[in-house]
């Protein structure tokens, strides 16, 4: 392991300078127009009262008995054309502010609302608590390479406010930007929402900067979520930034096909975006569609197939051609696998550079979880370290300048010299050999190499007992604190919940 | 359609293909039942099965519900976002031997507790079995309310008797279900 060192939080997207593209353009306009059509003449679920009156004012085609809406296309473009394509996801700091649709590249996530994790003192596996929480936002404080922050696991401890929980045990425990999508209920919002204000200096400063947004699902084949919507319409009028997600699985919610599932999904995503746009024109959307297929032989859900992770880079294209920023997915951020196999290897290294080569505004992971983002070993989320610095390296492909040809020195060094010992080499060897968390040299002679997941073992427990994030002041604390308990006593939350 | 179970369980067969044939089954059936509507034989055990209230999760469940049919059970589906009071009447109603809970969010697994408590509200809670399951679910969940752990392949064996208390594997490692037969139901 090498020596970590204390830091302060920091961020790092990765720019790629090597570009795909999945799609041709007559690719993506066949495709929107199938999620145009599907809008206007299939429809959408949406059982939300508010939502469907906010649909109706703008003259959408809605059936109040059926919760129903068929939207125009021409409502689709109009409202779309509000969204802004470029925004700040903003973090405590200025320095951690992700600059979504700019010049930086793609942003990772730490995902999660995992429900179980791996205990690292047992090793057994567990219901996730909110101490798991606090513990794993200080891990991605840490890591650069993650910018956004959701709860990695749930606070299971907690019941119905579990949610809120796990916000507030995020705020506690990292500078950087904090999202949700557990927070599916117009109460939870509000009291999620009134804990960013308090955290940001008040509900203005907020709006300013959002340190805080949401990210609600779609319900496949072509449905919103009651509790979702009316959270997404709470954060929107926030001035918070909000996402939505689709999950089609390929021949069970989703057409068996990747472009059919993208199409459908393409319009659950738009169906909520404009929704937003409507009643809240300019609020910063983005979406993302994480396409899976069902393991037949279990009906187990199954985010790590090939045919997923190609359709799921697709996604940068139509939602860029629509205007709006992309999350990719790659399995969620997680890995169908077990850590410390091949196959996970591979999940992860095509997911994220497919990603990074598309052109993605943010990408799902590093996260550290497993089996279809259910379970949460900590140790995972430094292999995905590993793999992401080396698809940094790789997609800022190779640097051609005089510099860099170094003629000069070639003249020097000559035929059968050596480049070792010369100044410049010793300048740029350490670019060469960029730091592994997981690689160990022997350090005694017949010492054997410890195996990857012992040494990432050491260094969670070196940044969980060393690692300190930058702690927000007392009486904030105490604020979010008083703003939690509060929730856990509300009996409207928990109706609101179950939809009483 | 044991067979086809067995298949399954081993690899063999996929699930669309148990789908085509608890089909066949059923249709079979359809057709037997009245020659044989006095017989004891053809009167199949009722599940009654739903995912609680606030989720909208029914992957897992239909994929039980599917399983339990597979096997010869009737089951009566009340979907996703089922309170209570819903299966407590569909219980009343329908006199099941068996009721599934399915539950796929950290919010809503205390539904489970809710509706178990409506049954022994109802005065219900003797005359079933219950089996509850999703991914939030773990053993020390299944402890709590006194309950053994399976999953959706173990359920028709559970659903079947006195293999009640029997832990069984099943290659879907993410899976867990919760096996409560009345008897351990207390604090076991
Ligand atoms: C697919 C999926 C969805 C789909 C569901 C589609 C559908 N029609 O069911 C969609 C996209 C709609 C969805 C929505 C949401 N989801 Co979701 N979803 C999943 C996912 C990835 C897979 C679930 C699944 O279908 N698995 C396949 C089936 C076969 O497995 P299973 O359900 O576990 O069932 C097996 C066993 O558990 C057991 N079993 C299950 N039920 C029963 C019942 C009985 C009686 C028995 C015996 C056994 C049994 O047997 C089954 C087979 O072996 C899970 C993660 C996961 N791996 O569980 C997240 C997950 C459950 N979802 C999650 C979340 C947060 C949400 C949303 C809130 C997202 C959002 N921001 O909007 C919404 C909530 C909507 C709502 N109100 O319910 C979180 C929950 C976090 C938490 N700790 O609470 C999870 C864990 C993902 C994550 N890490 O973020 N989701």
């Amino acid at each position: 392991m090498i020596k970590l060192t204390e830091r302060r939080a920091s961020i790092r997207p990765i720019k790629s300078k090597l570009s795909i593209s999945i799609l041709d353009d007559e690719e993506i306009k066949k495709i929107n127009q199938t999620a145009l059509s599907i809008l206007e003449e299939v429809g959408i679920v949406m059982p939300s009262e508010k939502a469907l009156r906010i649909f109706a004012d703008a003259n959408a085609d809605v059936d109040f008995d059926k919760k129903m809406v068929r939207i125009p296309a021409q409502l689709v473009a109009d409202s779309l054309k509000t969204a802004p394509r470029r925004y700040t996801l903003c973090g405590r700091r200025p320095e951690l502010d992700a600059d979504i649709g700019g010049e930086e590249g793609t942003y990772f996530y730490c995902s999660g609302e995992a429900p179980k994790i791996v205990d690292m003192d047992t090793g057994e596996r567990r219901s996730s608590i909110k101490s798991d929480v606090e513990k794993m936002a200080k891990i991605a404080d840490y890591l650069p390479i993650v910018s956004l922050i959701w709860p990695t696991v749930s606070a299971g401890d907690k019941g119905m406010s579990a949610p809120l929980h796990g916000v507030e045990a995020c705020f506690n425990n990292t500078e950087k930007h904090v999202q949700t999508e557990s927070v599916m209920d117009r109460i939870s919002a509000e009291y999620a929402i009134e804990m960013a204000s308090v955290v940001a200096g008040g509900k203005d400063k907020l709006r300013e900067r959002p340190i805080h947004s949401l990210l609600v699902c779609a319900i496949a084949p072509l449905a919103q979520d009651r509790g979702g919507i009316d959270a997404a319409l709470a954060y929107a009028e926030a001035g918070l930034p909000v996402g939505f997600m689709s999950m089609p699985t390929l021949g069970l919610t989703g057409p068996p096909y990747p472009a059919g599932s993208l199409a459908t999904g393409l319009a659950e995503v738009l169906s909520a975006c404009v929704l937003t746009q409507i009643a809240y024109p300019g609020t910063p959307n983005f979406v993302s569609i994480i396409p899976s297929v069902i393991d037949p032989r279990t009906a187990n859900y199954f985010m790590g197939s090939s045919f997923a992770q190609i359709a799921s880079a697709a996604v940068v294209q139509l939602a860029h051609s629509n205007g709006l920023p992309l999350t990719a997915c790659k399995s969620f951020g997680g890995s169908q696998y077990k850590l410390n196999n091949w196959q996970a290897g591979i999940e992860n290294l095509y997911g994220h550079i497919l990603a990074v080569m598309a052109g993605a505004d943010m990408s799902f992971g590093p996260s550290g979880m497993i089996e279809a983002v259910s379970l949460l070993d900590m140790r995972r989320i430094l292999f995905d370290r590993e793999i992401l610095q080396a698809i940094d390296i790789i997609t800022d492909g190779i640097e051609v300048s005089d510099d860099t040809l170094a003629f000069d020195m070639v003249r020097e060094v000559g035929p059968r010299g050596m480049f070792l010992a010369h100044g410049r080499t010793a300048k740029e060897a350490r670019k060469l050999w960029p730091p592994s968390i997981l690689f160990e040299e022997a350090r005694v002679e017949g010492e054997k190499y410890r195996d990857a997941v012992e040494v990432a073992h050491d260094a969670i427990d070196w940044i969980l007992t060393n690692h300190r994030p930058a702690p927000l002041p007392e009486d904030v604390r105490q604020e979010l604190r008083a703003i939690v308990a509060a929730a856990d006593q509300d009996e409207d939350l928990k109706r609101e919940i179950r939809g009483d | 359609m044991d067979e086809v179970a067995r298949d399954f369980r081993a690899g063999d067969l996929f699930v669309p293909e148990v789908l085509i044939a608890a089909r066949a089954m059923h249709a079979g059936m359809n057709v037997l039942r009245p020659l044989l509507a006095d017989s004891d034989a053809v009167s199949a055990a009722k599940c009654v099965i739903g995912t609680v209230k606030g989720d909208l999760h029914d992957i897992g469940k239909n994929l039980v519900k599917m399983m339990l049919e597979g096997a010869g059970f009737e089951t009566i589906d009340l979907g996703t976002d089922a309170g209570p009071e819903a299966f407590v009447e569909a219980v009343r109603e329908y006199q099941p031997q068996l009721v599934g809970m399915s539950a796929l969010l950290t919010t809503t697994m205390v539904q489970m507790k809710a509706t178990i408590e409506g049954f022994e509200e109802a005065g219900l809670s003797e005359s079933v079995k219950i089996m509850a399951g999703g991914a939030p679910v773990t053993d020390a969940f299944a402890r709590e309310i006194g309950a053994y752990a399976a999953d959706a392949a173990s359920a028709v064996d559970v659903a079947r008797g006195p293999a009640a208390q029997t832990v069984l594997c099943h290659p879907c490692s993410t899976a867990t279900g919760i096996i409560l037969p009345a008897e351990n139901r207390r604090g076991s």
